[in-house]
């Protein structure tokens, strides 16, 4: 089994939804098997949480879990597009949107890796969390999810680990007041009614 | 096809001044910087008022009064900043922190001897170097020499720092002696009009805001490294 293995299948269109949910289904071809522990794409998880089509890659995420998103595809954040050494390492991170009982789903934004530029939902299994990370599971929650080979001692091995971020309080209040200023501003703003009869 | 990268390390160096002496896991872990089962399983190789030694999970810590060193092999890597923004933002605010580096080095193999002095011989021609560059061009075998080390630095100057960002291309003989190859990204950043009392808040705005982009770049060179054994 070789890391070219290491493939997404394309876009996975529900016919009958056509237009309105495209899914993505990330299929490793071999690598992301139960023991990776991801059901890759819960259909009720993705019904309710993917938006009706993605079209770019969120920048900021809100503690109620909405997110801003660039205008285009290419964001105003700098985009980790660069393919990883030898393309075999991917990396994502991830938003915790609902926890069930022996699941959570997550919204995920390409790091590297991946050619996607727009976020997607996967759900994890529980147990797939270190033990040291469960306190930090709880929806907002921030974790990194790679997936790759690695070469320890010789030996060429998969690997699929969660880490949860734990982040500086400092920098969560400078995101905090960055949210604030941006939802001031935000409202702030006087929209121009559409007004209907205009020619112009 | 790239060859593949078989050992990777990423590290923060933190440049000013540090007490070694309190950086011991039980002081991670009331501070919640680690968790209980981290702290369970971490390794003291000494905690000292000159020097700290520890291992935190996939994490390495090196600390001496001038100098802190975070590093791991295991990604992702942005647990490094974290940590450190952590330590530094939130418990460490007023330590001194002038200077410091994001660095990245990979270990990887070329398919072959020969495409491993090839290399050597695109990055560091033998021809400049007159006749002791035509004897190492003949050489072969047990004799046969070449690159031993190669350095290009980028110099970089901003509003409030200056460094560079310095890749060194050398063999790896600790992967193979014949075909191991190791690269090493240094990104140096030194802040420009630091005062004492300044503490540690302005080189760690650099660190969070360069961290991912420098990593871009380590990144770059690696794959212009490794396009050449292709």
């Amino acid at each position: 089994m070789t890391a070219s293995a290491l493939k997404f299948s394309g876009l996975d269109v529900d016919t009958d939804e056509q237009n309105q949910t495209a899914v993505r289904r990330l299929a490793f071809q071999e690598l992301a098997e139960p023991s990776a522990g991801t059901r890759v794409f819960s259909r009720a998880a993705v019904a309710t949480a993917v938006t009706p089509r993605p079209v770019s890659t969120p920048f900021a995420f809100f503690s109620d879990g909405s997110s801003l998103r660039a205008p285009s595809p290419i964001g105003l954040r700098a985009w980790r597009a660069i393919p990883t050494s030898a393309g075999k390492t991917f990396e994502w991170e991830g938003l915790v949107l609902e926890i069930q009982d022996a699941s959570f789903s997550a919204r995920l934004r390409n790091i590297k890796g991946a050619k996607t530029d727009y976020d997607e939902v996967a759900e994890f299994d529980l147990a797939d969390v270190p033990p040291g990370d469960r306190d930090l599971l709880q929806p907002g929650g921030i974790f990194r999810w790679v997936v790759g080979l690695e070469s320890r001692s010789g030996t060429r091995q998969r690997y699929s680990r969660i880490v949860f971020r734990r982040l500086p309080a400092w920098t969560s209040r400078s995101l905090k007041k960055s949210e604030d200023e941006l939802k001031a501003l935000v409202s702030g703003i006087q929209w121009i009614k559409n007004d209907a009869t205009s020619t112009g | 096809m790239l060859p593949e990268i078989e050992r990777n390390n990423w590290s923060i160096v933190l440049i000013g001044s540090f007490n070694p002496a309190i950086f011991h896991p039980s002081w991670f872990l009331v501070n919640e910087v680690i968790s209980k089962e981290t702290a369970e399983s971490a390794e003291v190789h000494v905690v000292h008022s000159e020097v700290a030694s520890v291992t935190l999970g996939p994490l390495r810590l090196d600390v001496q009064r001038n100098r802190f060193s975070l590093q791991t092999e295991q990604s992702p890597e942005i647990s490094l900043l974290d940590f450190v923004l952590r330590v530094f933002g939130d418990l460490l605010p007023h330590s001194q922190i002038t200077q410091f580096g994001i660095n990245r080095t990979v270990y990887f193999r070329a398919p072959s001897s020969d495409r491993r002095t090839q290399l050597g011989r695109t990055f560091a021609p033998t021809a400049p170097w007159g006749a002791f560059g035509e004897r190492i061009e003949g050489s072969q075998g047990v004799t046969l020499g070449g690159m031993t080390n190669v350095s290009m630095r980028e110099v970089l100057i901003e509003a409030s720092w200056s460094g560079h960002c310095e890749a060194r291309l050398m063999p790896a003989y600790e992967i193979d002696a014949d075909t191991g190859i190791q690269t090493h990204v240094n990104n140096h950043f030194e802040l420009k009009g630091y005062k004492e009392g300044d503490g540690a808040m302005a080189a760690l705005e650099v660190l969070k805001n360069e961290f991912e982009p420098r990593m871009d770049r380590c990144e770059e060179i690696i794959l212009a490294v490794l396009g050449h054994l292709e």
